[in-house]
C-alpha cells in the first residue's frame, strides 16, 4: 500500500511529472531533464525568474522518487492557492497571463533557453500576479532555431483574445472545448475580415492558419533544418507578439450585471449594504476558515469580507463583466488574497481532457473550507428552478461551512424574478428553506439584513 | 507595402520540400514574420533618414523605437 499517486493532468512531458505523496505535492524530474535543469540554475535564469516573482519557487527534498526508473531530482513547489483554468479567466487575466508568458520567453532567451510549452494552463494566479508552475517548461536553446511554443502560444492566448475582443466575450468558452487552445484555422474564419488590415492578426493567425494548412499535407519526415533563425530575429518575433497582445482590448459593455450594484443601490440602502457586510465578516472572524469561496461573488464586494483578513478568497460570478471589474479592481488596489473567476454554477466547469482526468471540475478542487452565497439561492431556485434540497447537496459538497442568504418572495429582486413567469415554487419559504437545508446542515446563526426581509444563515455541514 | 512582400514571401515559399511535417507551418511563418518584421525595420529606419533630411536642425531626435 501507499500513499502517493501521479497527478493526472501531468503526464505528457517526458521531463518530469507530479505526485502527491502523504497529501504533499511533488515534481519528479528525470534523468532526461538534467542537462536543462541544471542549465536552468547554472544560467541564473532560475533566480532571475524567482526574483521577479515569473516562476513557482521550489525546494529539492530528499523524497522518494514516485517512478523509480530514471529520476533525476524530486522537487517541491511551492503551492498556488487555487488552481483556475483558462476558460475561467476574465479578458484581463487571460491578457496578463500571455504578457507574462512573453515575458519570460524573453528572459529566458537572453539566458540561453527557451520556452518549450506556452500553455495557458502552466499559469495560475499567485498572490495576485500570473506565474509559470511548471519549472521543467525551459529548454536550452541553439542559435537557428524557431520558437517551438509558437503554434502553441497562438492558440491558447492570441486567438482567444483576438475572439474576445472583436467578436465576443463568450468565445473565451471555446477554451473549453478546445483543451490545446482554439485551432487557427477556426479563429481566422471567425474574426472579422478587418483583422486581415492588422499585421499582427494578419500574419499571427490568419496566415499562420494558411501555413498550417499548406504545409500540413506534405509528407511526414522531421522539420525542416534549413529553416534556421537567428536570436536577433526570434526576440523581435516574441516582441511583436507582445505588442500584438497588448493592443487587444476589451470593454465590458452592456452584459446583464455589470451595473448590478448600481442598479440595487436604489433598492437597497447604504445602510442594509454595510450591515450585510457586518454579518458576513463577523461570521467569517467566528469561523476563520483557510479558505473562501464565493459563489456569485459579482464584483466581490462581499468576497473581501473575508480577502482583507487574508484569507485566500475566489470570487466567482457567471458574468465576465462582473470578473473584469473585480480583477482589475484587485489589480488596482493590488489586492494579492483575491481571485475573482468566471463560473456558471447552473453548468460548472467540468472534468476535462484524456481519459476525463486532464483538468479538475469545480468540485475536484474542493472542498473549501467556508462557501459564501450571497443574494443567489433566489436565482438558482426561482431563474434556474433548481429544488431547494438540490442546492444544500451542491453546497455541502462544496464546502464544509455555508454562508446563505435567503431572499424570500416579496424581496424586490424575487419579484421581478416572478413577475414574466408563473410561480411554481411554493416550497420557496423561509421554512422550505430551512427545511432543506437542514438535511445537510446544522443552522449556527441566523441574523436579518436591517431594512430589508432577507436573512444570512451561518451553518456547518453535517 | 506589407501586402506586396507578403506575396513575394508566400512565393517563394509556396513550394515546400517534401519532408516538412504538420507543424512546419507554424516554424515557417516564423521565419516570414521575422523577415517581414527586419523589413520594417529597415523600411522605418530609411523612412526617418528621408524625414531628417527635410528637417533642419533637429538632428537629435531618433525615430528607431519600433516598439512601445
Amino acid at each position: 500500500m501507499t500513499n502517493s499517486s501521479a497527478l493526472r493532468a501531468s503526464f505528457r512531458d517526458p521531463s518530469g511529472f507530479l505526485f502527491l505523496d502523504n497529501g504533499i505535492l511533488y515534481r519528479q524530474v528525470n534523468q532526461a531533464y538534467q542537462p536543462d535543469y541544471d542549465f536552468l540554475f547554472s544560467s541564473g535564469l532560475y533566480a532571475e525568474l524567482i526574483g521577479k516573482g515569473m516562476l513557482v519557487r521550489h525546494e529539492e527534498v530528499d523524497q522518494k522518487p514516485f517512478q523509480p526508473l530514471h529520476p533525476y531530482k524530486v522537487i517541491r513547489p511551492e503551492l498556488v492557492e487555487f488552481i483556475s483554468n483558462p476558460y475561467e479567466w476574465s479578458f484581463s487575466q487571460l491578457k496578463d497571463a500571455a504578457l507574462r508568458t512573453l515575458a519570460i520567453q524573453s528572459r529566458a532567451m537572453k539566458k540561453g533557453m527557451s520556452l518549450k510549452d506556452a500553455s495557458a494552463y502552466n499559469i495560475q494566479f499567485h498572490q495576485g500576479h500570473p506565474i509559470l508552475i511548471d519549472t521543467l517548461s525551459f529548454e536550452t536553446y541553439h542559435e537557428g532555431q524557431p520558437w517551438v511554443a509558437y503554434k502553441q502560444f497562438c492558440q491558447h492566448f492570441l486567438a482567444p483574445l483576438a475572439l474576445i475582443a472583436y467578436i465576443d466575450v463568450r468565445l473565451s468558452q471555446l477554451l473549453r472545448v478546445y483543451i490545446d487552445g482554439i485551432p487557427l484555422d477556426l479563429a481566422s474564419r471567425l474574426l472579422p475580415a478587418r483583422t486581415r488590415l492588422k499585421f499582427g492578426l494578419s500574419t499571427h493567425i490568419h496566415l499562420h492558419a494558411l501555413f498550417q494548412r499548406k504545409y500540413a499535407s506534405t509528407g511526414s519526415g522531421r522539420s525542416n533544418q534549413s529553416a534556421r533563425m537567428s536570436q536577433t530575429s526570434l526576440e523581435s518575433l516574441v516582441d511583436n507578439l507582445k505588442t500584438v497582445v497588448r493592443s487587444l482590448k476589451w470593454k465590458p459593455t452592456g452584459t446583464e450585471w455589470s451595473s448590478y450594484y448600481d442598479e440595487t443601490a436604489s433598492h437597497y440602502s447604504d445602510d442594509a449594504s454595510r450591515h450585510k457586510f457586518e454579518i458576513v465578516e463577523r461570521f467569517i472572524g467566528k469561523i476563520a476558515p483557510y479558505a473562501v469561496w464565493d459563489l456569485g461573488s459579482n464584483t466581490g464586494v462581499f468576497s473581501r469580507a473575508a480577502s482583507k483578513h487574508g484569507i485566500p478568497t475566489v470570487a466567482f460570478d457567471i458574468d465576465p463583466a462582473a470578473v473584469e471589474r473585480n480583477y482589475l479592481d484587485c489589480k488596482a488596489n493590488k489586492e494579492t488574497h483575491l481571485l475573482p473567476l468566471v463560473l456558471d454554477l447552473t453548468n460548472p466547469s467540468p472534468a476535462l481532457g484524456w481519459n476525463n482526468r486532464e483538468r479538475m471540475s469545480l468540485l475536484e478542487r474542493g472542498p473549501v473550507d467556508c462557501v459564501l452565497a450571497l443574494a443567489l439561492i433566489h436565482h438558482l431556485a426561482i431563474a434556474n428552478n433548481v429544488p431547494l434540497a438540490h442546492l444544500a447537496d451542491f453546497f455541502h459538497q462544496a464546502g464544509h461551512w455555508l454562508v446563505i442568504e435567503f431572499v424570500p418572495k416579496q424581496d424586490s429582486q424575487v419579484q421581478i424574478l416572478l413577475a414574466s413567469r408563473e410561480d411554481i415554487f411554493p416550497d420557496y419559504t423561509r421554512e422550505g428553506f430551512e427545511a432543506a437545508f437542514k438535511q445537510f446542515f446544522n443552522i449556527h446563526e441566523t441574523v436579518p439584513v436591517r431594512d430589508t426581509p432577507r436573512m444570512i444563515y451561518l451553518m456547518e455541514g453535517r | 507595402m506589407i501586402l506586396q512582400l507578403l506575396g513575394h514571401a508566400i512565393g517563394v515559399l509556396t513550394r515546400p520540400p517534401a519532408y516538412l511535417d504538420p507543424g512546419s507551418g507554424s516554424f515557417l511563418i516564423q521565419l516570414l514574420i521575422a523577415v517581414l518584421l527586419g523589413a520594417g525595420i529597415l523600411l522605418r529606419a530609411s523612412w526617418s533618414k528621408i524625414k531628417n533630411l527635410f528637417k533642419r536642425a533637429k538632428s537629435d531626435k531618433s525615430e528607431d523605437n519600433d516598439d512601445e
